[in-house]
């Protein structure tokens, strides 16, 4: 008991000192040049990176949703957008489990 | 209006209105994902109010994900902390990228947004800050937005972990796949044309090769400094060169 409110505790620690340090390091500072075009190029970096792997190790359900998602993302509301990508990897893996096997 | 100079700078309840419904989509989606981590950590023997104490006190959700996976008995605290470190080690790049658009937040204002950064609110707040109103990024719309997203996230996991057991595979409903969805969606407004697939594609390379080479977690943080160094090194766009001059 005690051990796992420690332990709780103890990542909430780590982890709020991983969200202050940046903005400590960073706040007095006006990044040019080449610094400002790396931070401008980490939002899509970071995402990309938890990602990635995720859906390289899923299966084909998850590469179609993928592609699905990403087609979707820029002309449809977020909302939908999700809503169809979870919809369609659940009716892909049920395909799947039914056995019929993929076309390829 | 007719001639009537630069917009009136809207309300801070308007603004916070206006954060709170751009993360509206997101919370649909993280709400089952909060779910989701409640009732693996009540199949690891976490209490409703243990599981929801670490959703309030950590607020991430790939780290909580990671460190539930790992959970045994006696609890590897160590091994956790170290953990969750090593994923969380990208808010230090985020926090210094946000940094840039937080002048208007004050000495108690900063510290508290920086406690509920997570990647979905930065993403929406470093799009805001991009290309918002005169005003830029404020206070009322990030708090509007993240304080949704922590309750969400904090009550969330408690209901997972309360009906953890009775529920059926998540998977098999494609819930897991919202966090690609939010995250794919995320990236979608990151999209500035064909440039920005340089510092993408460095940063899939580097983070699946970490992962395929390396276990744990030390991928998300190698992909994204290498997306940032690509980003940095690859010749500047003639067309937004300048933007990196304005403050």
């Amino acid at each position: 008991m005690t051990q796992t409110v420690l332990a709780i505790l103890a990542m909430g620690a780590v982890t709020y000192a991983t969200r202050l340090a940046g903005w400590l390091l960073l706040r007095h500072a006006r990044p040019t040049g080449r610094l400002a075009a790396g931070l401008d190029a980490l939002p899509g970096a970071v995402l990309v990176a938890v990602i990635a792997p995720i859906i390289v190790q899923g299966g084909p359900p998850e590469w179609i949703g993928t592609a699905a998602v990403i087609l979707a993302a820029r002309r449809l509301p977020t909302w939908v957008t999700i809503a169809l990508g979870v919809a369609l990897v659940a009716a892909l893996r049920q395909v799947q489990t039914l056995g019929l096997g993929w076309p390829w | 209006m007719i001639d009537a100079g630069p917009p009136a700078r809207p309300s801070s309840a308007a603004e916070a209105r206006t954060g709170f419904v751009a993360i509206l989509p997101i919370l649909v989606a993280a709400a089952p994902f909060g779910i989701l981590i409640g009732a693996m950590a009540a199949q690891k023997g976490l209490l409703p109010w243990q599981a929801a104490l670490m959703s309030a006190s950590v607020f991430a959700g790939a780290a909580q994900f990671i460190a539930i996976d790992m959970w045994t008995s006696p609890v590897p605290i160590l091994a956790l902390a170290l953990a969750t470190l090593v994923v969380n080690l990208r808010h230090v790049l985020m926090g210094a990228s946000l940094a840039r658009h937080m002048h208007s937040f004050g000495p108690v204002a900063a510290p508290v947004a920086l406690f509920l950064m997570t990647d979905e609110g930065w993403a929406l707040a470093m799009r805001r800050g991009a290309e918002g109103p005169a005003g830029g990024l404020r206070p009322a719309y990030y708090f509007g937005m993240c304080a949704a997203l922590y309750i969400t996230w904090v009550s969330s996991t408690w209901v997972g972990a309360v009906v953890g057991g009775a529920m059926v595979d998540p998977a098999r409903w494609g819930f897991d796949f919202a966090f690609t969805a939010i995250f794919l969606c995320l990236m979608s407004g990151f999209w500035t044309g064909r440039r920005s697939l340089v510092p993408w594609l460095a940063s899939a390379a580097a983070a699946l090769l970490t992962h395929a080479l390396s276990d744990g977690v030390w991928h998300i943080l190698v992909g994204a400094l290498a997306g940032a160094v690509a980003g940095a090194v690859m010749p500047a766009n003639p067309d937004t060169a300048r933007q990196g001059e304005q403050p």
